[in-house]
């Protein structure tokens, strides 16, 4: 298991007070209970505060699925903190 | 009907003066003697542009002249505007207004609505109302052009509406005249237009200034669209009839960079701003509240929460958070508007923290009685104090006795009696545009009848619940039905047999709206469908965000004994079964 993926899972998850199975790659915003513009904005600081990045605006709008969103994430960390970093 | 028994008489209202400058005197009147003075202050994407009282006349005025054209047909003198975040908004509105004609804005389709249905909803609006003109940008041109077509209504670029000539020919409106329309709550096509006249809008503005203490050293800082009344009276009518200053970013920028409002309040020392309940916690919830603070906030007069329930947490939670940028309690006020008044009934005495009383909650809910309890106790209700009623409302408060269904429709004991907030006075709407019955319904003589239910305790204006199923998400008003309504016809749901409910979030200071629909349909992925398709249609037809579709099996809602499917009750039923998943 990836466990940087799963970590950004779990903030997704804890974001909107939901199981980790709840927001499965496949999953968009509609999939999940509680997902509207705020709470994305939300979502979005507690994604840079956890993981010390900048999220753009482009990937903050564009993520069509968690999935997405997570591979965003998974290489805005890399860029930042270098490969080892979580 | 019968009479209906009041109690509890606030203000005497005065009536309109004759002879008074209407809002396009006024814009004459502020450019003629203050022409260099910032109107507005427009930001978008990190820039601004400035508007001063001249440029805004010359640019009203150049909007004015384009739209005084002949009409192709149309006996309508109604302008809808169609528009996003523009320079030429304000200007675009108040053009319309020297042409002689009736402005009202209207929301925009946003990029996550399916435009099909978007425009499937507006088309019957725009049907109804056949206005002379729509304002509009380029980009939904394509949609627009075959239904102004259709209509006989003149569609009219925003980008190259202030091209021309400045020689507005001057239309005098009498003070009694339609001054706008603004579209209130309910299914697209089935909007109601609250007609206000130029007296309504000055009475208003004269009545609430002096209140807030606006004035022409004011700053408004605003993210509030204008097709909302909060936006469009205290980020528009209201500073520009008393010629103060507002500075207005985007809505959808202000959602996703929170802080972005601080940042313009310090910039532009701002003085008032307005703001819904959850926008309070919106802002707690993602602005750091620790050392990384920026922005001072010492310029503020006030913080003013409105358009959905005020909550006392929420004030208490801003105030903590922000209590090292300059926030101080006294900043907060509570304020109880709607459109149909204009704007505002009444507002917490400024200069002092938004008073919070405790009532005895199992009083309120189940007798209708506002009983003074300790608080902070278990079984005491914090109410925030809506204050006093402005200079020219009258307010009382009906008896619920039509309202045998309600468990507070009581009447005697202790306390004070609870019942429905009706409005009386010279800002209060005459009727909605063309809709005699939607207005007749709305009256009780000449009382506006709010929907609200609440009581006036020691002269202070206090709201415990409300008549009308409309559940308030993030400041906008949403009925019931019609979210029930599209449920039904989505294929896989019971017809009839779906139940929208609002569902209050500690978490986000606002209501959740809740599904509960009936289905034979199994399988999880055909219900994940299901459920998306479900959201996506209320959202593209009301630019509502449902938080969650519950998928129920046929037979569970629990009906009245009328055969009403009832929603208080699925309501509490909702909440015990996800109180006890939640336990495990």
């Amino acid at each position: 298991m990836n466990t940087e993926r799963e970590a950004i899972r779990r903030v997704i998850a804890q974001t909107f007070a939901v199981d980790l199975d709840a927001v499965p790659d496949a999953a968009g915003a509609e999939d999940v209970d509680g997902w509207d513009s705020l709470s994305h904005t939300v979502l979005m600081i507690r994604l840079q505060n956890a993981f010390k990045i900048r999220i753009p605006e482009s990937l903050a709008a564009d993520a069509a699925n968690v999935g997405d969103l997570i591979t965003g994430i998974e290489g805005l960390v890399t860029s930042t903190h270098g490969a080892q970093a979580s | 009907m019968g009479p209906l028994r009041a109690q509890g008489d606030v203000r005497m209202s005065p009536s309109p003066r004759s002879g008074a400058m209407n809002l396009i005197d006024q814009v004459h009147a502020h450019a003629d003697r203050m022409p260099d003075k910032p109107f507005l202050v427009h930001w978008q994407d990190g820039r601004y542009v400035v508007q001063t009282f001249g440029d805004l006349r010359d640019a009203a005025m150049r909007v004015g002249a384009a739209l005084s054209l002949p009409a192709d047909g149309s006996t309508s003198d109604i302008v809808l505007l169609f528009l996003k975040h523009h320079p030429l908004q304000v200007p675009a509105y108040l053009g319309v207004m020297m042409a002689g004609l009736v402005p009202s804005f209207m929301s925009f389709p946003t990029p996550k609505q399916q435009p099909e249905l978007y425009w499937q909803a507006h088309a019957a609006l725009i049907r109804r109302i056949r206005p002379r003109a729509i304002v509009a940008y380029d980009a939904i041109f394509e949609p627009l052009l075959p239904l102004a077509e259709e209509v006989g209504a003149r569609l009219v670029a925003i980008d190259r509406i202030a091209d021309g000539d400045v020689d507005c020919p001057r239309v005098d409106r009498d003070d009694g005249h339609t001054a706008l329309l603004q579209h209130s709550s309910g299914t697209t096509g089935l909007k109601k237009g609250v007609a206000l006249t130029f007296s309504q809008i000055r009475i208003q503005a004269e009545a609430y200034a002096p209140v807030i203490g606006l004035s022409e050293q004011s700053v408004v800082v605003s993210w509030l669209p204008l097709y909302h009344d909060m936006g469009l009276f205290t980020a528009l009518l209201i500073p520009l009839t008393v010629g103060a200053t507002v500075v207005v970013m985007d809505a959808f920028e202000w959602v996703g960079k929170p802080e972005l409002l601080f940042q313009l309040i310090e910039r532009f020392r701002g003085t008032h701003c307005w703001l819904p309940n959850f926008a309070f916690q919106h802002l707690v919830n993602t602005v750091p509240a620790d050392g990384s603070a920026r922005y001072r906030l010492d310029s503020m007069r006030l913080f003013t929460s409105c358009s959905e329930p005020v909550k006392h947490v929420t004030l208490d939670a801003f105030a903590d958070a922000f209590a090292d940028r300059g926030v101080r309690p006294e900043q907060l006020a509570a304020c109880y508007a709607m459109a149909e008044t204009g704007f505002a009934v009444s507002h917490s005495p400024a200069g002092r923290r938004a008073p919070v009383r405790w009532y005895d909650a199992d009083l309120l809910a189940s007798r209708g009685r506002a009983v003074a309890a300790v608080p902070d106790r278990p079984g005491s209700r914090p109410l925030v104090s809506n204050g006093p009623a402005l200079s020219g409302a009258d307010v009382r408060i009906l008896p619920l006795e039509t309202h045998a269904d309600r468990s507070d429709a009581g009447g005697d004991g202790p306390g004070i009696r609870v019942g429905e907030i009706a409005v009386r006075g010279a800002f209060v709407f005459a009727g909605y545009h063309n809709d005699p019955s939607a207005t007749e319904a709305a009256f009780a003589s000449d009382w506006y009848r709010t929907g609200d239910v609440g009581f006036i305790d020691d002269g202070e204006i206090f709201i415990s619940g409300r008549i009308k199923d409309i559940i308030i998400v993030h400041g906008r008003n949403y009925y019931a039905h019609d979210i029930e309504e599209i449920v039904s016809h989505e294929s896989g749901v019971l017809p009839g047999r779906s139940v929208a409910i609002g569902v209050p979030n500690a978490q986000t200071g606002s209501e959740d709206v809740v599904i509960l629909a009936e289905t034979r349909v199994e399988g999880d992925d055909t219900q994940r469908t299901l459920k998306r398709t479900i959201k996506q249609s209320i959202f593209s037809r009301l630019e509502l965000t449902v938080h969650s579709v519950v998928l129920v099996s046929p037979g569970w809602l629990t009906k009245t004994s009328s055969g009403k499917i009832s929603r208080s009750e699925n309501l509490a039923r909702y909440r015990a079964d996800r109180d006890a998943t939640a336990r495990g």
